[in-house]
């Protein structure tokens, strides 16, 4: 009986330390991904050098090349650090979307949310129309993106409070939105001049090509209130997993806890979209690798989730930096690397955990 | 006793009757759709620069159709060249797409037991139109066919890839209809990026046209283009026309085939195949038109009830003036510009779809 109690003990040890690892080796591979983005580009810096500078700048000493660290702390920096916080943004979005609809093809995105950005791009490009009215340019389209982004979320909410919804009506509802949504969109896009119509195109893709240290501050807000109400509500996102009866007689609300997550990763997903366009696949990969290796326990996946998705999106984006002549899209990338990953997650589905 | 045969001959009689008016129904309704199918033919074959009025139109096809021939540069050579060689290909082509699509859609509902399967939102077109722009961007052909055929034979190996997918996992997973969409959004998705890398990376103001491929439309059709999809549809329609009854059986389940006599997987390719040409045939020359081979199953079986004989034939008649009709009013809202029959059939489609999932009743075809 003890031999068991202590094997049982440094089992569990074993398993907290693999999770400490497991999030330790995300923020590593983060770091050295932030580097690594920083110094890729048209104008040659090295890869220490690159923290060298960074450093140098925390610390207030006056820069040596004045050049280099304009372009490292202007230019290349927002951008690492957007990747970060909308990898992590993602991440947790997915997670808390995959374990509330109990099905491991939920993203973010499944809410329509990404749609309805893109047609409030669309609306301040091509038409010029801001719901703020004096606004103009890029603010114009973060604001609309963000308005609009909310629309098929409320959709959603609304059916889902006044419907008995299933989990899988949720996600059809959802794309049923989005395909509205998006053949709107199309037809804004018909109307357009051709560089109009490249922009709304690449924001549909989505890039992180915007990232600035203003938008910065506000992505960061998004996603640590995303954080904390998802993690907070972690605990109740295992129960709903069995079911909403079972839920129901532990005392959990599933309906009422459904809601409150589905605003929430509206909220957050509207926050991050309307900077960046949608970039796919982030939120549905990175929950995946981590249930590979910690399971299903939301207290553990949704931080490393967001940890994983932050590493995620960054190394994505040093590929898109050094893709073709000019760059791609990340967005563009991540489709590619995510597209296999997505179908290997379908064909092993035939596992019991989610059927 | 002999009342008690009188009444059960005069409840058969009655029976019979109901079956026929039942039948009739479903008969009329196929009429229904080709008299409109005709007469919105006619009324977009009328739209244009030139003036020539509805009825006339059936004139001028009756009069070429019998081999009228005029001198050339006349008022009636004009008309005929321009109603035959200009306007015709396009209309043909709308049915010929509205056709094809829906009857791809009803195979593909019974192949994966999914009511919400089509061409569309299993990402096969989005395949298949990746297919076409590398043989249009990079003049690579996957095949050893060129020209036409190159961009014809690309796409039906594009499609084909989303294809396999889609039934290798409905072999191996349960898949909910969720599920199975869900996996057709990501299969899109990854062709839309791979096709944006492809036109970005070439050239980078090839967007617009990157852009233009992905709606679908049939503005630019000409008579070249329609002999082979024309062929690919006919095929198509009778093969699949003459296995409704194996295309039900497949709803049961493989076991259930196989005890009824149907090697279910050799058949299930063979179907695969098909579609595959057929999608791959219409695509190439229209890009995606999406939602029309989920919308008119789901109409007939709203229309008709769930009687999968008629489903089929009734579904090619409603799928053709659905495309005729979209196109029609897709010229005429904001004439003299004009919208793509992709994007009006997106707004017909899409509230279809998500009014299929928020009221579902039962014998519509559930939806989950």
């Amino acid at each position: 009986m003890e031999v068991g109690l202590s094997s049982l003990k440094e089992d569990y040890r074993i398993y907290i330390l693999r999770k400490t690892v497991f999030m330790i080796a995300c923020i590593s591979v983060a770091l050295l991904a932030l580097g690594l983005s920083v110094s890729f580009g048209k104008y040659e810096i090295g890869f220490f050098e690159s923290y060298g500078i960074i450093i140098d700048h925390l610390r207030g000493i006056e820069p040596a090349d004045e050049m280099k660290h304009y372009i490292v702390w202007e230019l290349r920096l927002p951008r690492a650090i957007m990747a970060i916080a909308v990898g992590a943004g993602l991440g947790i979005g997915g997670a808390a979307m995959q374990s509330m609809l109990r099905n491991p093809l939920a993203d973010p995105y499944t809410t329509g949310v990404a749609s309805g950005a893109s047609l409030g791009a669309a609306v301040a490009i091509i038409l010029g129309i801001c719901l703020i009215p004096s606004l103009t340019g890029q603010y114009a389209i973060v604001v609309n993106a963000f308005f609009f982004s909310l629309i098929p979320a409320t959709i959603i909410v609304l059916i889902s409070k006044y419907k008995k919804t299933t989990p899988t009506m949720i996600i059809l509802a959802g794309i049923g939105v989005m395909y509205i949504f998006s053949a709107t969109t199309s037809l804004l896009m018909l109307i357009a001049e051709p560089d109009s119509l490249a922009e709304v195109y690449i924001w549909t893709v989505g890039s992180l090509g915007r990232a600035s240290w203003e938008n910065i501050p506000l992505v960061i807000t998004f996603v640590i209130i995303g954080i904390i109400i998802i993690q907070t509500n972690s605990r109740n996102l295992n129960i709903l997993a069995m079911g909403d009866k079972n839920a129901i007689s532990l005392g959990v609300n599933a309906l009422r806890t459904r809601l409150t997550l589905l605003v929430t990763i509206a909220f957050l997903t509207a926050g991050i979209v309307s900077f960046t366009g949608t970039i796919g696949f982030v939120g549905l990969i990175a929950p995946h690798i981590v249930r590979i290796f910690l399971g299903s326990d939301n207290r553990y996946l949704v931080p490393a989730s967001a940890a994983l998705g932050a590493a995620l999106l960054i190394v994505a984006d040093c590929i898109a930096k050094e893709a073709g002549a000019t760059g791609l899209p990340v967005g563009v990338i991540t489709a590619i690397i995510g597209g296999p990953i997505f179908l290997m997650i379908l064909l092993k589905m035939r596992s019991k955990a989610w059927n | 006793m002999s009342g008690d045969a009188g009444s059960s001959e005069f409840s058969s009689e009655d029976m019979k009757e109901q079956y026929h008016s039942y039948i009739l129904r479903k008969i009329l309704f196929i009429i229904l759709c080709f008299i409109l199918v005709i007469i919105l033919g006619g009324y977009a074959l009328t739209i244009g620069g030139r003036e020539i009025a509805h009825l006339d139109v059936y004139r001028i096809l009756w009069e070429h159709l019998n081999g009228a021939e005029y001198p050339r540069g006349t008022s009636e050579w004009w008309d005929d060249y321009i109603v035959w060689e200009i306007r015709l290909p396009r209309v043909l082509m709308a049915i010929i797409a509205g056709i094809s699509l829906s009857v791809c859609g009803v195979a593909m509902q019974s192949m994966l037991k999914n009511p919400l399967a089509d061409p569309y939102t299993t990402g096969m077109a989005s395949g298949a139109v990746f297919g076409a722009v590398v043989a249009i961007v990079l003049g690579m052909s996957f095949t050893t066919a060129m020209g036409m055929y190159g961009i014809v034979g690309n796409a039906f190996i594009g499609g084909l890839i989303p294809a396999l997918v889609i039934i290798t996992i409905s072999k191996f997973v349960r898949t909910t209809p969720a599920t199975l969409i869900l996996a057709g959004i990501a299969l899109s998705y990854m062709f839309n990026a791979l096709k944006t890398l492809l036109l970005i990376t070439t050239n980078e103001e090839n967007i617009q046209e990157a852009y233009i491929w992905q709606i679908g439309s049939v503005q630019d059709a000409v008579w070249a283009d329609i002999p082979l999809m024309f062929a690919m549809t006919v095929i198509g329609s009778i093969f699949l026309l003459s296995t409704s009854r194996q295309l039900n059986l497949l709803t049961l389940g493989d076991d259930s085939a196989r005890s009824l006599g149907l090697d279910a997987s050799q058949f299930r390719t063979v179907c695969l195949i098909l579609l595959s040409l057929m999608i791959a045939s219409i695509v190439s020359f229209t890009g995606i038109i999406g939602f029309v081979g989920l919308v008119a199953p789901h109409m007939v079986r709203m229309i008709l009830g769930a009687d999968n004989r008629f489903i089929t034939p009734a579904s090619m008649a409603l799928g053709a003036t659905l495309i005729l009709a979209a196109d029609v009013v897709g010229r005429t809202i904001v004439a003299p510009g004009e919208l793509p029959v992709g994007i009006i059939m997106s707004f017909i489609g899409a509230p279809i779809f998500l009014y299929l999932i928020i009221r579902q009743k039962k014998g519509y075809g559930e939806v989950y």
